[in-house]
């Protein structure tokens, strides 16, 4: 890390964020190593937020900051001001040629947005800003860092250079504190249904806007399915995966592709089994329609409450396995049994089920 | 959050339910008084693999409960004595 005072030269450039440390020693006077350790880790979430942007790899174990990012994203002392003592700082090295002034100005926004979360202690917030678990806990024990110790009889605010907002960060030590303290969310296998809303192919990436919640999920695909994509536009289509969640379960980031699939909610016809030996058939032609679930939208649901069907599943395959399994199962268990096994409903769903289907006969022994 | 497949299995057996063999796993309600009902669920194939919300609220509906009261009979906080109460309250059980 780099902590440099700013030259003549970079002095034109405005500061960007304002340290305000107050209750101090007489004389407006912080301790050096309170203001090494503050400035230590503002730099620290500055380069793990320039790292997430650019999609680094999250180093899991010790944070290497990369030459170039360390050189980009330094953040420059401007002189301190008089008052309760004041260390204004800017963002960004103007004399790098790795780093825009407009993307010097993003991390600053960005910064600011994280800042704003933490110090509310609004994990969901948070973890849409920085999807990814490793840096989002990193980041936010650099901001935790930042304050001094209460020991220290210190406090912190952190205000940006416009003084448009400010940030209490000694104040939201217990908020900081209880996001350290959640469970890190692993990613888990899910299936995410939603609009298909944007294509890169030079990435090969799309993105995918969950129907209810209206998030909007990020995921590489794989070149086999570009054809279906194309076929699809703004249709719905589902993404199965390793899959972030948040503390709430709801999905965040899909980091690993498995598969993609066209949301088919195609009938399904009710087809003949065998039980015990004995071929079971409908009586009469009948197609299901599976739908999506109201609240959500995420989960394939199949019901006809007359033959006491109700399935749910996360694909449509798994739909269909389920459907192919259930009867049987159902005829086994209504069908088939003694009306005293049963409760009033369970005997009605005999009698309908009996109404529907038929047996046929033996089946056919497999060879 | 999301539950275990094997956890939801096992504690909705140890709630009545009685499980079905095969790949497919159909959980069928049995009353204290050992009468089938219709009321039914199934899980995925796989212990390990993680029931996620828009499922889990889903498997609470075929169980005739909120999500809140269904994962409450999950995490064994509400007795089968208290779910056949609650099936009654709302004429989900005769």
């Amino acid at each position: 890390m780099t902590v440099r005072t700013a030259s003549d030269k970079d002095t034109d450039q405005p500061a960007t964020h304002e340290l305000r440390f107050e209750g101090g020693p007489p004389g407006a006077a912080v301790p050096a190593t309170v203001l090494a350790e503050t400035l230590t880790a503002a730099q620290r979430v500055v380069h793990l937020l320039a790292m997430a942007r650019h999609r680094r790899p999250p180093p899991r174990h010790r944070l290497r900051v990369p030459g170039e990012v360390e050189r980009a994203y330094q953040i420059l002392c401007t002189p301190p001001a008089a008052g309760s003592y004041v260390q204004p700082f800017r963002i960004g090295d103007p004399s790098s040629n790795l780093l825009t002034p407009v993307e010097a100005r993003d991390l600053s926004t960005q910064l600011d947005q994280v800042l704003d979360a933490a110090v509310r202690g609004d994990e969901r917030a948070v973890s849409e800003l920085l999807p990814d678990a490793w840096y989002r806990r990193a980041v936010i024990e650099g901001i935790t860092r930042m304050a001094p110790r209460p020991s220290s009889g210190l406090t912190l605010r952190l205000d940006t250079g416009a003084g448009a907002r400010s940030f209490a960060l000694s104040e939201a030590r217990p908020r900081l504190l209880a996001l350290l303290a959640l469970p890190v969310s692993e990613a888990v296998d899910r299936a995410l249904i939603g609009i298909l809303d944007g294509i890169d192919f030079g990435e090969r990436k799309l993105r995918l806007v969950l129907p209810v919640s209206r998030r909007a999920i990020e995921c590489f695909y794989l070149e086999e399915a570009e054809p279906m994509l194309l076929a699809n536009p703004r249709e719905l289509i589902q993404v199965v995966g390793q899959v972030q969640v948040d503390a709430n379960g709801d999905p965040v980031k899909m980091v690993e592709t498995k598969a993609i699939h066209e949301v088919d909610l195609e009938p399904l016809s009710l087809l003949p089994f065998v039980v015990e030996n004995r071929r079971v058939v409908p009586r009469q032609p009948r197609l299901l329609t599976p739908q999506l679930d109201e609240d959500t939208q995420q989960v394939f649901v199949l019901i006809d409450e007359a033959l006491g069907i109700d399935l749910v599943a996360e694909t449509r395959a798994e739909l269909e396995e389920s459907f192919a399994a259930l009867l049987p199962h159902l005829w086994q268990c209504y069908a088939l049994a003694e009306d005293a096994e049963l409760t009033p409903d369970a005997r009605q769903l005999k009698a309908r089920l009996r109404a529907a289907f038929q047996e046929v006969g033996v089946a056919a022994q497999e060879p | 959050m999301p539950r275990k497949s094997r956890e939801v299995r096992a504690a909705l057996q140890r709630k009545g339910f009685a499980a079905s063999d095969g790949d497919h796993v159909f959980l069928t309600y049995v009353t204290t008084a050992g009468l089938r009902t219709t009321i039914m669920t199934k899980l995925s194939h796989g212990g390990s693999h993680d029931i996620g919300e828009p499922l889990l609220a889903q498997m609470a509906r075929q169980c005739r409960l909120t999500k809140a009261m269904f994962l409450q009979l999950v995490d064994c906080t509400l007795d089968q004595t208290s779910y056949e109460a609650a099936l009654k309250s709302k004429s989900a059980l005769e």
